[in-house]
């Protein structure tokens, strides 16, 4: 073998920046433009809304489709006729299932649109440039006999972590979510009417106000005879209407 | 540059790793920083990629190789490679899309409850975009991606899916062709109907019960668990409805199967905290995939389905090539899912309309000659050398010293091998060696050298570079297959690398092609071309390929139809001995009685036209390329079935990698340092994607330049970091 010119380095490979992918799924959206707040936020308002249809519109699907399965099933065995009512059974059941497949697709539909639309990183906002992933906080209590959850989930450093206290006057009140996602720091929050599933009546005494402490509180105030169910709403930026946040309401 | 001498970098074999990492190294932005050296066994370039035109023309392939429309990587390096040669030839240069059919249909077998064979098939939506576009114009990767074709997918699946039985014609239980007197029909379709429209209403109302189901319990700030109490009694009512009525239809029961394996999915997803776990999928891969799916609540009838088998035999994922010990990394499969369904771009499977050698393989050739990249045909490595110890100055790291060879053959003259041919106006690589070029070419061709084969060792010479004179960098683009063979000091010495072989594990694979006079109708296959896996096992995996006919070379009566079959080849007990000169021949034989028996016994639930009476296959349906082109009297009855192709992919280097549960964390990354001046490539190594494919084999070797030059940078590798 010859030997080694002395007058030569030999070449060698640099240690690379790191070894590995970056494996971590909510790092993957944020790194491809979807925040993990605004997927949350959307997705968990899509979610509330699917609950709500779900729950009236599918399962009354199902009894409908069981009873015209079991109505057309006595046609069949009983008289193997072709007639009026069979044919209407059929297209029926055929309508019923488009119906369903096509409202469940919808709310899917719902779901990626939702996502797709400018979120609080819109024009005018601050983007996420920093290396350091916003925490959430949490303070969860009581208020007027009703559990109280505030989660909070700034943006950025220079938007303040503290959870919003949650006041709650009024009488059959069992719990109050809040979740803020405030994505600047003149971010100035106001609610928008709650709504609930089944109910025509919504919620509309939700408000915030700052305290004494200039402290961020949600005020709610439900009026009496409001109808029991889960309310629930968006909240949005005063000068940009941006959507910064959700609370939802639970009565009775 | 200047006149500093470039940076010598040997590459071993001519795989799609090995040459991705040339086209990489050797790009126009390095200012020839780096010279290549491609080393290759025998005389054609393509590793498990490689083909070769035979009599007639015809393409000769390893196996069936379809890319898929998320191989981005793959795509966009060929598409530079296309674009470069349109842009240095005079006249108009070909489109990478002249080479590429996008192919939408997909179909997979499963036992039917009636008895025998019935095929489902989906036409999947055309999706945005095309392979290999940048990403910013169509970012695959994003979650609203996710969610859009989530339900364009899902729509695809549980509205628009159909079956259809071999006997031709959609599935009677869908699409009864009685008329409207016909009352006994009137009631059949009505009962169809109902089962139908049963299970649809249900079967939404559980997907859309059990996502939300599975996202509250996820989501603290939605604590409604009394809705959720309910929504539970609801689906299990529901599934126990499901269970009563799938066991008679075919339809419904696939419909459920599909349903039930996206619910075990996304339940998985949750419970295992897959969303934020840092290790991603890779948490999951000490799981099988059914296992899996078991654990997540998925019906034994949906993992024995052939939603869940299409992914095994698109992996090859069978244990010693044994059909009844299916296995492959939970989360291995799950990423393949993902990408696979909701990353593709424009359609989800793409076939070339030549030879894989031909479309992929002559065009990166001509690019990196004209790059000035050497080319080095018929070295064959025997062993990469370590500097000894002793050698090592304090703090170095180990490194390669020397590269053994076998010069298989030497050229007349010394000049180099010109090793493509044109068929029909396209550079093509033959199905064996241009002997003319060859020092004693005549005597070669009699003695029958096999290049190729591992068992074959007769040589011309020996060549041993050595590091610093000849080399500085190596990339080690062998199949893993091969590391025993070759790199046996470093397997000896290095634990990491010896548990990479012992677990990563490959298997061999067979495949046959076969030129028809009928086309699939007059076979009695009625619906749309397409490829169909998950049928009966040697040869679960069928491609129709009548496309290719016009690129090959047929005079008279040119064949109608051309049909890939391929899976995995059982290993025997025992390795062959070293020695062992006939061993391809041999496993090559068995190909051929299995595929004598496959079209005797099992091609009549595809093609029930393609049978006699007496249930023999119809010979007479072969071309023989010796008739068609050469005017001689076909070769009669089933003597016909030796005028087709099949293989045997025994050779170490020719096995394809297996994804198994608890292997994946044994690959060793192209980045890894061990040895500062070796890298790896391959699909075989922790290359993110980390399954046997051209996607896996092009990242990896992206990988491997970035290792070199930190070129290209981490982030622009298309799916390197996802989760």
């Amino acid at each position: 073998m010859a030997k080694r010119p002395s007058s030569k380095k030999r070449s060698r490979r640099k240690n690379p920046g790191r070894n590995g992918p970056r494996r971590s799924a909510s790092e993957h959206m944020d790194r491809n433009g979807d925040g993990a707040a605004q997927v949350s936020k959307t997705v968990q308002q899509a979610i509330t809304n699917m609950v709500q249809m779900s729950s009236t519109v599918i399962e009354e699907q199902i009894r409908a489709g069981q009873a015209a399965a079991a109505r057309m099933r006595d046609g069949i065995v009983n008289s193997r006729q072709l007639n009026t009512d069979v044919n209407l059974v059929i297209d029926n059941l055929v309508a019923t299932t488009k119906d369903v497949g096509a409202t469940w697709l919808d709310l899917l539909s719902i779901m990626a649109r939702s996502i797709q639309s400018p979120g609080p990183a819109g024009p005018g906002a601050p983007a996420h440039t920093g290396t350091s992933q916003p925490r959430t906080s949490t303070q969860t209590g009581t208020s007027g006999g009703a559990a109280t959850i505030s989660n909070i989930k700034p943006a950025g450093a220079a938007i303040s972590a503290a959870p919003p206290e949650i006041v709650v006057t009024g009488r059959g009140v069992k719990k109050v979510v809040l979740d803020l996602r405030p994505h600047a720091a003149g971010f100035v929050p106001i609610v928008r009417e709650l709504l609930a599933s089944g109910q025509n009546r919504g919620l509309s005494g939700i408000k915030f106000r700052l305290s004494a402490q200039k402290k961020l509180v949600l005020m709610v105030n439900v009026p009496r005879g409001q109808a029991a169910g889960t309310y629930t709403g968006v909240i949005v930026d005063h000068g940009t209407n941006h959507p910064g946040g959700t609370v939802s309401v639970t009565i009775g | 540059m200047g006149n500093r001498k470039p940076i010598e970098v040997a590459v071993i074999g001519g795989g799609c790793a090995s040459i991705a990492a040339a086209f990489e190294l050797t790009r126009p932005e390095h200012k020839g920083a780096y010279h290549v050296t491609i080393y290759q066994l025998g005389w054609r370039l393509g590793g498990k990629g490689s083909s070769g035109r035979g009599a007639a023309g015809r393409i000769e392939e390893h196996g069936l190789h379809v890319w898929l429309g998320c191989y981005d990587n793959a795509f966009m390096l060929l598409r530079q490679c296309y674009e470069e040669l349109k842009g240095n030839k005079k006249g108009p240069g070909r489109n990478w899309d002249d080479f590429f059919m996008p192919d939408s249909h997909i179909a997979a077998a499963g036992n039917s409850a009636h008895g025998g064979w019935v095929n489902w098939a989906a036409h999947f939506p055309p999706a945005p975009g095309l392979p290999g576009d940048p990403l910013d114009t169509h970012n695959p990767f994003t979650l609203k991606h996710y969610f859009a074709r989530g339900v364009a997918l899902l729509r695809t699946l549980l509205l628009g899916l159909e079956t259809f039985r071999a006997t031709g014609g959609p599935n009677a239980d869908s699409a009864p062709d009685h008329g409207p007197d016909n009352s006994d029909g009137f009631v059949a379709r009505a009962a169809s109907l109902l089962r139908f429209g049963a299970l649809a209403s249900a079967a939404v109302a559980v997907e859309a019960l059990a996502l939300v189901e599975v996202a509250l319990k996820s989501m603290a700030t939605v604590p409604q668990n009394t809705v959720l109490k309910l929504m539970e009694a609801i689906a299990a009512a529901v599934r126990k409805q499901f269970e009563q009525l799938v066991a008679t239809d075919d339809r419904i029961r696939y419909q459920w199967e599909i349903v039930d394996l996206i619910l075990a999915n996304l339940v998985g997803a949750i419970r295992f905290n897959l969303l934020t776990d840092p290790r991603g999928l890779d948490a999951i891969n000490h799981f099988d995939h059914r296992e899996w799916l078991r654990l997540n609540g998925a019906s034994e009838r949906a993992i024995d389905s052939p939603f869940t088998r299409i992914l095994y035999d698109m992996a090859l994922a069978y244990v010693e090539g044994d059909a009844d010990r299916p296995a492959m990394a939970a989360g291995v499969a799950l990423r393949g899912t993902l990408r696979f369904f909701f990353c593709y771009r424009g359609a989800p499977l793409w076939k070339m309309r030549a030879g894989m050698g031909d479309v992929v393989f002559a065009p990166f050739y001509e690019a990196l000659c004209r790059r000035g990249v050497s080319f080095k045909f018929f070295h064959r490595l025997r062993n990469v050398r370590l500097a000894e110890p002793g050698k090592l100055a304090p703090g170095e790291k180990q490194y390669v010293e020397a590269l053994e060879f076998d010069v298989q053959a030497e050229t007349l003259g010394g000049r180099d091998y010109r090793p493509l041919v044109d068929i029909r106006g396209m550079p093509c690589w033959p199905a064996e060696p241009d002997y003319r070029q060859l020092k004693g070419g005549a005597q070669v061709r009699r003695e029958q050298r096999d290049f190729e084969s591992h068992w074959d060792c007769r040589k011309a010479a020996k060549l041993e570079l050595q590091v610093m004179r000849d080399f500085d960098f190596v990339v080690l683009g062998v199949g893993i297959g091969a590391l025993p063979y070759v790199c046996s000091e470093i397997i000896a010495s290095d634990p990491r690398w010896c548990r990479m072989v012992e677990r990563v594990k490959t298997v061999a694979t067979q495949a046959f092609q076969i030129w028809l006079g009928a086309d699939l109708q007059e076979l009695g296959w009625d619906i749309p071309p397409g490829t169909l896996t998950s049928f009966v096992k040697p040869f679960d995996t069928w491609a129709d390929m009548g496309h290719i006919v016009p690129a090959e070379d047929w005079r008279d009566r040119p064949p109608r139809t051309v049909a890939y079959f391929c899976n995995v080849l059982g290993d025997l007990p025992h390795e062959p001995e070293a020695s062992d000169i006939g061993y391809p021949k041999r496993r090559a034989e068995e190909v051929r009685a299995n595929a004598v028996r496959f079209l005797n016994r099992d091609i009549q639930h595809l093609w029930p036209r393609a049978k006699r009476r007496s249930g023999e296959f119809r010979w007479e349906l072969l071309v023989d390329p010796g008739a068609s082109n050469n005017g001689k009297k076909p070769v009669a009855r089933r003597a016909r079935f030796d005028t087709q192709y099949w293989t045997a992919n025994v050779n170490p280097s020719d096995r394809y990698v297996l994804s198994l549960p608890g292997s994946c964390e044994h690959r060793i990354s192209p980045l890894d340092n061990t040895y500062d001046n070796l890298t790896i490539a391959g699909d075989w190594t922790d290359c993110s994607l980390n399954v046997g494919c051209v996607e896996a084999a092009t990242i990896s070797g992206r990988l491997a330049a970035h290792a070199i030059c930190a070129s290209p940078a981490l982030e622009d590798i298309i799916g390197y970091d996802h989760p």
